[in-house]
């Protein structure tokens, strides 16, 4: 007998994403191996495979639930990039005229403004949010699964953009530059779509579940 | 035979599992029992999911049972297989033996 400490992230996020039908029984048999002496990376590892496990499970068992869900999330993923369109567009004059005075005499504020778009990532960021807890609210029943194929998908242009990135730093137009703040923009941008917006997209997934799991299990 | 009817590998490991265990079965001792016997790692996780799929084919049956405070108050679930359950099992080993037997290269090998 032991007294580890289950690992706060870890049962956070069994109590989130592993599957519905036994969440309760897998996590307490997980706490009783680890009061019984197992170690704690133990139990993470258990917790990683036990949420793989089912997220496979549920999107082989659910491809058209799988399929409906890219649909829609995609078609919002379509209004919110017309949205963005039409804010980047403007944000020159809406965010340039806020910014001027918020950022005033600081360097930092402008760049931060200016080139990084810093609000406009905020907007970016609250509304892939909204898509993922919208598809969440759309898929209570396999939200894990669900909602993680679809952020995946979003890799997909991010992949598309660090390699045209890369491209692009890798051409001769840029030997004056070095690594200046021009070449961490881009980077900076890479990471935003390979990990933010899917993350972005997660985080509202989850704001998304179902609060009462056994009433989720019931409305299948 | 319809699709869902044939067990798979790991399927027919968990089942093996649970009838060694008898009635005290539940997930950590059936992840156990496999790790013990296949000398491979096994997630707690996608034994539960196994059986879940065995409970809906109908070869497993659970009951919910009781709760320590090890467990952070979660109860435990018990699985006990059912007759099919040892049908199934039984065709399978009936199934492999034949078609081990008409391998020359194993015939010699130890089991």
């Amino acid at each position: 007998m032991t007294n580890a400490r289950p690992p706060r992230l870890s049962t956070w996020l069994a109590e989130r994403l592993t599957p519905l039908d036994r969440r309760q029984s897998v996590i307490g048999d997980l706490l009783e191996q680890l009061h019984c002496g197992r170690s704690v990376w133990w139990y993470r590892r258990q917790v990683a495979g036990t949420i793989l496990a089912g997220l496979a499970a549920d999107i082989a068992a659910h491809k058209l639930l799988a399929i409906r869900s890219l649909v829609i999330g995609w078609s919002a993923m379509y209004l919110v990039y017309q949205f963005l369109q039409f804010v980047h567009q403007t944000r020159v004059t809406i965010f340039g005229r806020w910014g001027s005075t918020l950022w005033g005499d600081s360097e930092v504020l402008r760049q931060l403004w200016v080139y990084y778009g810093l609000p406009f990532q905020l907007v970016t960021c609250l509304l892939l949010m909204t898509v993922g807890w919208m598809v969440a609210r759309l898929h209570r029943r396999r939200l894990p699964g669900i909602v993680i194929v679809f952020s995946a998908t979003l890799l997909i242009p991010g992949v598309l953009q660090a390699l045209e990135t890369r491209r692009m730093l890798q051409t001769p137009w840029w030997p004056g530059w070095g690594w200046g703040s021009f070449r961490w923009a881009l980077v900076y941008y890479v990471v935003l779509s390979l990990v933010v917006y899917p993350l972005c997209v997660i985080v509202g997934g989850l704001c998304g579940r179902a609060v009462d799991p056994a009433r989720a299990l019931r409305a299948e | 035979m319809p699709k869902h009817d044939v067990l798979g590998g790991f399927e027919l490991l968990v089942l093996l599992a649970l009838i060694r265990l008898g009635d005290e079965a539940y997930g950590v001792p059936i992840s156990n029992e496999i790790e013990a016997s296949s000398g491979r790692s096994v997630s707690v996780g996608s034994v539960y999911i196994t059986l879940a799929r065995l409970e809906r084919k109908g070869l497993v049956t659970s009951r919910t049972g009781e709760s320590t405070p090890e467990r952070g108050g979660r109860a435990r679930t018990y699985f006990h297989a059912t007759a099919s359950a040892l049908k199934q099992v039984r065709l399978a080993r009936r199934t492999l033996t034949r078609l081990w037997q008409g391998v020359p290269q194993l015939k010699d090998e130890p089991l």
